[in-house]
């Protein structure tokens, strides 16, 4: 069993590719399939030929506990129209949430998306259900913009997302 | 002209690449969109020259006097993954002498007989900017609903604006033998 672990044991970097086999681990880990897009089965190799293909707007973070990777956020800085626009996912290990790792990623992607991007909206699409997660997007100021309508699947049946938003302060 | 022209809705065409291109030309169609002006010309055929996988585009072409034809909308379609390979999400360019037009609804209707009857998606989903009243009626028109309005979507005019966005779900129908059933 592996006890909780106090905020300062967790250290956020950006994602390397040798990080592929700790990724695929946390990707299918527990609850987290279910709490995101991600299948139940996952290659490796799949996940290696990702990190080393990203495109250059994507910046992906992970926090390390234990010298391991136990959460990964990823965020995609749109262009053009929308270059003040990113969107992000995350997850974390599931013998690793509640104690801290989802709010160290979470701050260090506000901090890069909005100090050094200038990113003044930041999206993301949560499941209606994932109550511990749309508590975490409220602490930092996400909010509710609306409701999308069966949009995904998930263990046999359609489930509905919430858009949710964070509006730079000076925006 | 126009209760004479002839309206077509079909698949895009190696050789429509130019006239399509013009769509790009009109700041009033380009303005609704999150699209950008002064597109190069490479940049639009690395776009749109060949269609991606799981994209699909239509295109609304009338007939002119002297058997010339207009391209008059360009619909693209693209469809999702994996979970949520059941859903799309829709771009709708449309000429701006046929804005409001059949050129317009019919377009719309096409893409909606594909999106039901042909790859059986159950959701849709367009970004509509807030302003945009003709779009945000044609599109409650043909079943969409708001569901979301996304603060500061994109720069138009000079402005972060507002948009909405909607969506359709569309019920994938049951087997040929229930229905038979209920027939």
């Amino acid at each position: 069993m592996t006890k909780p672990h106090a905020a300062t044991d967790i250290l956020i970097r950006a994602i390397e590719t040798d990080d592929y086999q700790d990724i695929t681990v946390l990707r299918i880990s527990g609850n987290v399939p279910a709490n995101t897009l991600n299948l139940p089965y996952l290659s490796p190799d799949t996940i290696r030929d990702r990190l080393e293909n990203q495109p250059a707007t994507m910046y992906g973070l992970v926090a390390v506990v234990d010298e391991r990777v136990v959460g990964y956020l990823g965020m995609l800085v749109d262009s053009g129209r929308q270059a003040h626009v990113a969107r992000l996912g995350m997850m974390v290990h599931a013998d690793y949430q509640g104690r801290g790792v989802g709010t160290a990623l979470l701050e260090a992607a506000i901090n890069l998306a909005e100090n050094w991007l200038n990113i003044t909206r930041i999206a993301l699409e949560v499941y209606t259900d994932n109550e511990p997660a749309i508590a975490l997007y409220k602490k930092f100021g996400f909010e509710i913009e609306g409701t999308l309508r069966d949009y995904a699947y998930r263990d046999g049946d359609y489930v509905d997302s919430y858009l949710m938003a964070r509006i730079r302060k000076d925006a | 002209m126009t209760a004479t022209s002839t309206l077509t809705i079909r698949g895009q065409q190696n050789d429509d690449l130019d006239q399509l291109y013009t769509l790009w030309s009109f700041p009033d169609v380009l303005l609704d969109s999150v699209e950008l002006p002064y597109l190069s010309d490479e940049a639009f055929r690395d776009r749109f020259g060949t269609t991606p996988p799981h994209t699909h585009t239509l295109i609304a072409e009338v007939g002119l006097p002297g058997g010339r034809t207009r391209i008059t909308g360009f619909a693209w379609l693209e469809t999702f993954l994996a979970r949520r390979r059941h859903a799309g999400r829709l771009n709708l360019l449309v000429h701006p002498d046929h804005q409001g037009t059949d050129a317009e609804s019919a377009l719309l209707e096409a893409v909606l007989d594909l999106a039901d009857n042909w790859l059986g998606l159950r959701r849709i989903e367009v970004h509509v900017y807030i302003h945009n009243a003709p779009a945000v009626a044609l599109y409650e028109r043909y079943g969409f609903e708001i569901e979301a309005t996304m603060r500061r979507y994109a720069l138009r005019r000079g402005v972060y604006d507002d948009a909405y966005i909607m969506a359709r779900l569309h019920t994938v129908p049951v087997d040929q033998h229930s229905q038979g059933k209920n027939a």
